[in-house]
């Protein structure tokens, strides 16, 4: 589970906005917003973490029950997989 | 996570940046020089001792960047000819790899070869080409060259490049005799078609004078009404989007009376040639500037908006009968605003100019 090449996450105060870059800017022409935890969720697995390790820090920064934080992972997973910003 | 319509986002986009001070958009006017010698041109430079002021692509890779870390999502790139800049392509693929969106204003003279390529490749965000002509004879007239046909096939072969094309059209009195056939021979390529109708006081060291290019209000507005005959899905236009009345930059209860009301130092800057920011690109720099070489571009940005925000109109707009309705803008008022006043003849056209957009929106 990881984020395609060819992708930024901009954060800035209020937003969250992640962009396509270099060549696959002829490909993906839109931005997306996302909220506070999908960037996160976004941002880790950009760096290569495991859905393991991505849960874990979830968990710890919201406070919430490991599973349900792995539960999450796998659900804004799916829509980056939608959006065609992830691969499996 | 959420998926909007583009328009919702750009204005919650633009909100947020007013909200939290972010430049979002900048430009960045790569050079003076150019291969036309338009007679109304505002910045073009012709001595040859600028090539070796030029700031290097490094320079300007660095001041993008400093940029990039405040938070701009939009870059233009425009000049003079900002593809006759030494560096152009490497700052492109520098902006473009950092997911901003490149837009780029050119006269089309260079855009073939190495340049069509590459934006084949990495398509600008909006491509914006300037069309001073019909045919040799009027391109002489307005640029000095017979350059009509290059233009001309450039322009096509953008088009069938599927590139993210906008006509440019800046009448001014050289431009008259051909206004109709240009404008005709714009709307051929079945484009957004732009009528820019103000136009800037050139810099002092130009040698150029506004007075001996500007149009009356009579032959603007008679321009305009031919614009909109000629070209009436093109959504050509005498205002540009900031200068929309209390649209883009936020509203007088956003914002404050006898303020300026665009996005120009409150979301967007400008960077001249020698690295001097203004709020906007043609923002009279006796005005408001600051030098990013200097200061660095945070502390320029911080100290542009200060002043931007302190900035009044001059205190003969407050009782103007068209206050309400006037986008107040330097600019436009060119050696006036220096002097704290409103140039009559701009107040008498921004009267005509608001009636015809209050017209245009009503039959919106």
């Amino acid at each position: 589970m990881t984020i395609k090449e060819g992708f930024i996450l901009r954060r800035i105060p209020g937003m969250n906005i992640v962009m396509p870059t270099g060549e696959n800017i002829k490909n993906f022409r839109n931005a997306i917003t996302l909220n506070d935890t999908a960037a996160l969720i976004f941002e880790k697995l950009q760096q290569g973490e495991s859905v393991g390790a991505v849960a874990e820090a979830l968990a710890s920064r919201y406070g919430i029950d490991r599973n349900e934080a792995a539960e999450d992972v796998q659900s804004v997973f799916g829509d980056f997989l939608e959006l065609g910003l992830a691969e499996e | 996570m959420r998926n909007i319509p583009h328009r919702i986002f750009e204005r919650d986009f633009l909100e947020n940046a007013l909200k939290h001070t972010i430049p979002v958009n900048v430009a960045f006017e790569l050079t003076p020089l150019c291969n036309l010698n338009c007679k109304m041109c505002y910045v073009h430079l012709q001595d040859p001792s600028v090539r070796n002021r030029l700031l290097s692509g490094d320079k300007w890779i660095s001041i993008m960047d400093q940029a990039f870390d405040l938070g701009m999502f939009s870059a233009l790139l425009t000049g003079g000819e900002a593809l006759t800049h030494p560096d152009f392509f490497r700052i492109y693929r520098h902006l473009t790899d950092r997911g901003v969106c490149v837009s780029l204003k050119s006269n089309g003279v260079l855009l073939c070869g190495e340049a069509l390529e590459l934006f084949r490749k990495i398509p600008p965000t909006t491509l914006d080409v300037s069309v001073y002509g019909c045919d040799d004879e009027s391109y002489r007239a307005v640029t000095g060259c017979g350059l009509f046909e290059t233009v001309d096939r450039n322009l096509r072969a953008a088009l069938d490049a599927d590139m993210p094309l906008r006509l440019m059209i800046t009448p001014s009195v050289h431009m008259m005799p051909w206004m109709e056939k240009i404008l005709r021979y714009a709307g051929s390529f079945g484009v957004e078609t732009r009528v820019n109708v103000y136009l800037a006081e050139p810099y002092d060291n130009t040698g150029r004078k506004k007075e001996d290019f500007d149009l009356t209000a009579d032959q603007i507005m008679d321009i305009l009404q031919m614009a909109d005959e000629i070209l009436p899905d093109s959504g050509s236009s005498g205002m540009d989007d900031d200068e929309a009345p209390a649209e883009k930059g936020g509203s007088e209860s956003m914002i404050g009376k006898g303020m300026l009301r665009c996005a120009a130092g409150r979301t967007r800057f400008a960077v001249s040639w020698e690295g001097i920011m203004a709020p906007c690109l043609q923002f009279p720099k006796e005005m408001i500037s600051e030098n990013v070489l200097e200061s660095g571009v945070a502390q320029a940005w911080k100290t542009i908006h200060e002043k931007t925000v302190a900035l009044r109109a001059p205190a003969e707009c407050l009782n103007c009968g068209i206050r309400d309705e006037c986008v107040w803008c330097p600019i436009k008022h060119g050696h006036a605003a220096l002097s704290d006043r409103c140039d009559p003849a701009m107040c008498e056209l921004e009267k005509r100019m608001n009636s015809r957009w209050r017209e245009r929106k009503e039959k919106e």
